[in-house]
């Protein structure tokens, strides 16, 4: 019984945990991306001026 | 006065400053929230087990956090959707979009971690019962939400159609909040908010009292993380805009 509760703990953490991370890693490659294009698009800017 | 009132509110809603605070408050946010899981997660496996339910009631730390952060999430949503219409706050449309994502993540895990505890404890995973019907309501909305924000190319036309949606699904929120006391359901009553306190045994409520702001500080530098990329892909947009207008 205790061992079965713990496949169900187990699976529940698991997945709140699959979801946090996947949401964090998510925020963080938009972050880059964005970085990313913006640094580009202000350095032609500064180029033409 | 309302010059110097004025100014205070400027103060507040300007995306310049919110970024130099972000700056510093998403480590803090993120690191608080890493100290509090690990301690609550910590006491939440130290206690002894329920009475009737053993050791499975301990999927309680992760699945009633995510349930009331997926609630709280919506109604600082409605407020920000307020925010947007009334008020016509900069950042409350950005804080808003920014939201939706993080709210639709904790529902589901609370759907998810629902399902998985009520398997032992039910005899089943799913119940077309009051609260995890409206439970369930409250993620699909919240996927209605993100579908509108995609849906429009100008992000404040965006704005005003996705603030009514949220306005409108907020019925929702006390209708999950209330359903267990409304319905004769499966799911137990509530057993912390209450109007004659928390029902709950020490033991069990300080831990999860210490998960749940645990989840609240992740919550909050999740939620500050996104809203600064919302700025930047603003800020991308304004000149990507201007490029393609210089070369006409």
């Amino acid at each position: 019984m205790a061992a079965l509760h713990s496949t169900f703990i187990a699976a529940a953490y698991g997945f709140a945990g699959i979801i946090l991370c996947a949401l964090a890693l998510w925020i963080a490659l938009d972050y880059r991306a964005q970085k990313k294009t913006l640094a580009e698009l202000e350095a032609r800017r500064a180029e033409k001026k | 006065m309302p010059k110097t009132r004025g100014m205070k509110i400027g103060e507040l809603a300007n995306p310049n400053r919110f970024l130099r605070i972000a700056r510093f408050a998403i480590p803090l946010c993120a690191g608080l929230s890493a100290l509090l899981l690990a301690y609550g997660f910590y006491r939440g496996f130290h206690t002894p087990a329920e009475r009737d339910q053993g050791t499975v009631f301990r999927i309680m730390f992760v699945h009633v956090p995510s349930a009331w952060l997926a609630l709280g999430i919506y109604s600082l949503m409605a407020i920000a959707a307020l925010g947007t219409l009334v008020w016509r706050h900069p950042l409350a449309d950005v804080a808003q979009k920014a939201a939706a994502p993080i709210g639709a993540a904790f529902a589901l895990i609370c759907l998810v971690t629902g399902a998985i505890w009520g398997r032992p404890t039910w005899g089943t995973y799913w119940e077309w019962d009051g609260r995890l019907t409206s439970m369930l309501v409250l993620f699909v909305i919240y996927l209605g939400i993100i579908a509108l924000w995609r849906a429009f190319e100008e992000p404040l036309q965006a704005a005003k159609a996705v603030a009514i949606l949220t306005l409108v699904g907020f019925i929702n929120v006390p209708i999950v909040k209330f359903s267990v006391d409304w319905w004769s359901t499966l799911h137990q009553r509530a057993s912390v908010f209450r109007l004659d306190g928390p029902t709950m045994h020490p033991a069990y409520l300080s831990p999860l009292l210490v998960c749940a702001f645990g989840f609240s500080f992740l919550f909050a530098a999740l939620l500050m993380a996104a809203m600064r990329n919302e700025l930047m892909r603003r800020r991308v947009r304004t000149l990507t805009l201007f490029a393609a207008r210089e070369a006409r």
